[in-house]
């Protein structure tokens, strides 16, 4: 088990979970972001935990023949699973796609199951069953019991001293407990809730596709298909920000990146900071600092 | 006569005021600043307007003909600097200028329209909290008294 942060690290808590070219994430509060990882992997489960100072907003696809369990690490965590509130009572299960955003310092434990590995391992068990057959949509159940079971658990094998190899025994009966549970205790997502995270989702999308334009809060709300009020209502509701304020941070996000990864004797600020639609570089210097607590520079040539 | 032309917007989206010059630009910071107060006395307002409100001038983006201008003497020597490092200086000046006298007599001129419309107010450079208070309460008492008075008239209209 390894406690850090580095890319390698970053990679194993990972792991092959997602479709790598799905995976978007976005820093969206002031601070310095900083994620530490720490994973223990024993076939077919492999165990993450993942404690960030700052809220983000994250998205992927699930890997085919994947199962990914997420359990909030400590109850302080405010955090909200496809729109709805993901607290410490929280249990959520997905097989399709994942759809996170964190407000303020906290963490998770994440456990990633590969399907093909447990049929091997556990051929014809109950539990196996359970948890390969569960419905490939994200769900997110309230199970305050099993939660914090899993909770002590999952900490044990990460920070204790008992390596996951003996208590995998111990894990998958209780994810798969959580799991058939899902069923009674599942939030079903209300359908004012789907319509306002399918139209946030759509924005974000057109967001991302169309960074450097000046986009107005008409047009998101012809691409969301909601008037202005209801979109701005959605993006609150699910996001905690407004549209033009996730656009904002969503951009800062995305040159804070782009400089981290530039190669520092070509790149000019200027044309990074333009190519995002910043366009009054005085703002956006201040923005930039306010955000992350240095200067477009510092970061370039860190 | 050559005279600036200014242009000015909140976020990187929300221009309400396109080239125009200097007196042109502070009325239409003005009506900016009444919408936006209006708004949120009915609980109505957009990120661009809570933005004034919470950043005052400094939450506006102005431009003087194609050059931003900035507030922060020292911010922009940082910059310049930064961009005589990357060897793109003229570019930049091109395209940028300090100007915090600028912003300066803007919030001088503002609080003398504001003084002449009844409303004291401290400085607006880095929040309008204290104006829009005072808007929001006049919006809120004119609202009321409309409230009453549409009571009183179709009650009026209806009697026998």
């Amino acid at each position: 088990m390894e406690v850090g942060h580095s890319h390698l690290l970053e990679k194993a808590a990972l792991g092959s979970a997602f479709v790598p070219a799905s995976l978007q994430w976005a820093q969206l509060e002031p601070g310095r972001f900083d994620v530490q990882y720490a994973v223990a992997a024993a076939a077919p489960v492999r165990v993450s935990a993942r404690r960030f100072n700052v809220g983000f907003t994250g998205e992927a696809e699930v890997a085919p023949r994947k199962c990914v369990i997420g359990i909030i690490a400590e109850p302080r965590t405010r955090a909200r699973w496809f729109g709805a509130n993901f607290d410490e009572t929280s249990i959520g299960i997905t097989r399709s796609t994942m759809h996170i955003s964190t407000v303020g310092r906290g963490s998770f434990f994440g456990v990633v199951i590969d399907e093909a590995e447990l049929h091997r391992l556990v051929p014809d068990a109950a539990d196996a069953l359970v948890l390969t057959e569960s419905t490939r949509e994200a769900q997110l159940t309230r199970d305050p019991i099993n939660a914090t079971r899993l909770r002590r658990l999952l900490h044990q094998v990460l920070f204790g001293a008992h390596p996951l190899k003996i208590v995998y025994g111990t894990i998958i009966p209780l994810l798969a407990a959580a799991v058939e549970r899902r069923d009674r205790n599942a939030i079903a997502p209300t359908r004012c809730l789907n319509r306002r995270l399918r139209a946030v989702r759509r924005c974000e999308a057109y967001m991302r596709e169309h960074v450097d334009a000046t986009l107005t809060l008409l047009d998101l709300s012809q691409v969301s298909g909601m008037r202005s009020r209801s979109l701005i209502n959605a993006f609150e509701a699910v996001t905690g920000y407004s549209p033009m304020d996730y656009l904002k941070r969503l951009r800062l996000d995305g040159v804070h990146r782009a400089l981290g990864r530039a190669d520092k004797s070509s790149t000019r600020i200027i044309d990074v900071a333009t190519e995002w639609g910043f366009w009054h570089m005085g703002h956006f210097t201040s923005n930039y600092h306010a955000m992350f607590g240095e200067t477009p520079s510092q970061t370039l040539l860190r | 006569m050559n005279r600036s032309l200014y242009s000015a917007r909140v976020g990187e989206s929300h221009f309400f005021a396109e080239r125009v010059g200097y007196e042109e630009l502070v009325n239409r910071i003005i009506e900016f600043t009444v919408r936006a107060a209006v708004a949120r006395s009915i609980d109505a307002s957009d990120w661009e307007q809570d933005e004034l409100r919470r950043g005052g001038l400094r939450a506006l983006q102005i431009f003087k003909g194609a050059k931003a201008v900035w507030a922060d003497a020292e911010a922009f020597e940082g910059a310049l600097d930064e961009a005589r490092r990357e060897r793109i200086e003229d570019r930049f000046k091109q395209t940028n200028s300090a100007d915090p006298e600028f912003y300066e007599r803007l919030d001088h001129d503002l609080i003398d329209r504001w003084r002449l419309a009844g409303y004291r107010t401290p400085s607006l450079a880095y929040n309008m909290k204290t104006l829009f208070l005072e808007l929001e309460r006049d919006a809120a008492d004119r609202a009321e008294t409309a409230r009453a008075s549409l009571v009183g008239e179709i009650l009026r209209d209806t009697s026998s």
